[in-house]
């Protein structure tokens, strides 16, 4: 079942509306509308408080390794690979030792930013803004490699 | 491109890379070093911004160490371990060149910031002459959110700034904005002498605009520009006089827990 449905279905058992849902977790209806109808994925770290207040565990909403691996599927979107093991390998060999060791503790690990900031002793941002920066060089990369 | 690809794909990155990533401590001192740098350059752009404005000569600089630092620059020590160890890497940069005065918008500028607030600008116009004559400009801002700090909704707080542009503009009056604050207390190299009200954390820049749906960002909030957002640069609608950088849309739900988090770590 799709994330969304599953907000839905979870909140409905709960006996929330859309509304009460949005209140509890500072943000506006339309965003809750937006998730439920998968116009949008509300990030792990949403998930897990939707999670609390819905009383029930994360993992029945997403799991943490498609939520992780998601935030990366998704930048990934229009590109494609035909040995995309051969094509991730070769692009991680350009990448400098940092970039490279973010990038493996939170998609082979799983790690969150935290953990990453306090393993490197750099802060969440600091994680936050080299993968986004790495996604977006795996993206071109790849539309590179395809040409 | 599947999950179960890229699932496959993630399960095969090589094992150098995978022992290279637990070597926790190496690559610790790689950020350090690479902070290290960014430090030094930066200190060097704040020592050309201060030869270019021709500031040494007219005696504006009070501090003999920065005097050394901006006329000598060849006798920065080079970078060795025992350097590395002794640099205090949150050390602030010097109070009368402060960064954020000269150099584009990056996060960390944010420990500055004594509030962040959302709200209507009322009224915006010049406002006299700085410190070294650099003409300066105010707004006025109806807080209608404080995202923290302490201020409080339906407070009018007047924000000045430089003017370093004769038609630069980074709010439109009517228009609703988020803006991170600094105290306009004391001294500083373009405001002079200053008492009361605020200015914004970066003067380069658009402040983040708030629209239906989101929020309209400039280059440099990295945390807040994510792959959920659209690039809106050259979007008529959201373009600033004399600002040629890129702009971005934040959907509302990205903006609140981002910005939150950036409000932790930087201001507490």
């Amino acid at each position: 079942m799709p994330t969304g449905q599953r907000i839905a279905a979870l909140r409905m058992q709960a006996g929330l509306t859309q509304e009460q849902l949005a209140q509890r977790l500072f943000v506006t209806r339309a965003t809750v509308s937006k998730w439920e109808r998968e116009l949008g994925q509300p990030d792990y770290p949403m998930i897990e408080r939707i999670a609390a207040v819905l009383s029930v565990p994360p993992d029945a909403i997403l799991s943490r390794q498609d939520a992780v691996l998601g935030e990366l599927l998704r930048a990934l979107a229009d590109a494609d690979s035909d040995d995309l093991l051969a094509d991730l390998n070769a692009f991680l060999s350009t990448l400098n030792s940092r970039d490279r060791s973010v990038f493996v503790r939170r998609y082979y690990y799983l790690e969150d930013h935290g953990t990453i900031a306090q393993r490197y002793g750099i802060t969440e941002s600091n994680v936050r803004t080299v993968l986004m920066r790495t996604r977006r060089k795996f993206k071109k990369y790849l539309k590179e490699m395809s040409v | 491109m599947t999950m179960q690809n890229l699932q496959i794909a993630i399960s095969g990155i090589a094992q150098e890379y995978l022992s290279e990533s637990g070597d926790f401590g190496a690559v610790a001192a790689d950020f350090r070093r690479e902070k290290t740098r960014k430090r030094q350059r930066a200190v060097s752009v704040l020592c050309l911004a201060a030869v270019c404005a021709g500031v040494i000569g007219a005696g504006i600089i009070r501090q003999p160490g920065a005097v050394m630092r901006a006329s000598a620059p060849d006798s920065e020590p080079a970078f060795t371990a025992e350097t590395e160890a002794a640099a205090d890497l949150t050390e602030p940069v010097p109070s009368l060149y402060d960064a954020a005065d000269v150099l584009p918008f990056e996060e960390w500028m944010l420990s500055r910031a004594i509030g962040v607030v959302e709200g209507e600008v009322t009224e915006s116009g010049r406002s006299g002459l700085g410190g070294i004559g650099i003409p300066m400009y105010f707004y006025k801002l109806r807080v209608e959110r404080v995202l923290c700090g302490d201020l409080t909704v339906g407070e009018e707080v007047t924000v000045k700034a430089a003017l370093h542009s004769e038609t630069f503009e980074c709010v439109k009056p009517g228009r609703r904005y988020v803006v991170p604050l600094v105290s306009n207390e004391g001294e500083n190299r373009d405001y002079g002498t200053t008492r009361g009200g605020y200015r914004a954390v970066y003067p380069f820049e658009p402040m983040i605009e708030r629209v239906s749906g989101g929020y309209i960002v400039p280059r440099g909030w990295d945390s807040l520009i994510t792959d959920g957002c659209t690039d809106v640069t050259g979007d008529p609608a959201y373009h600033y006089k004399d600002y040629v950088g890129r702009m971005y849309c934040v959907p509302d739900e990205i903006f609140e827990v981002r910005m939150q988090q950036l409000i932790e770590e930087y201001i507490g």
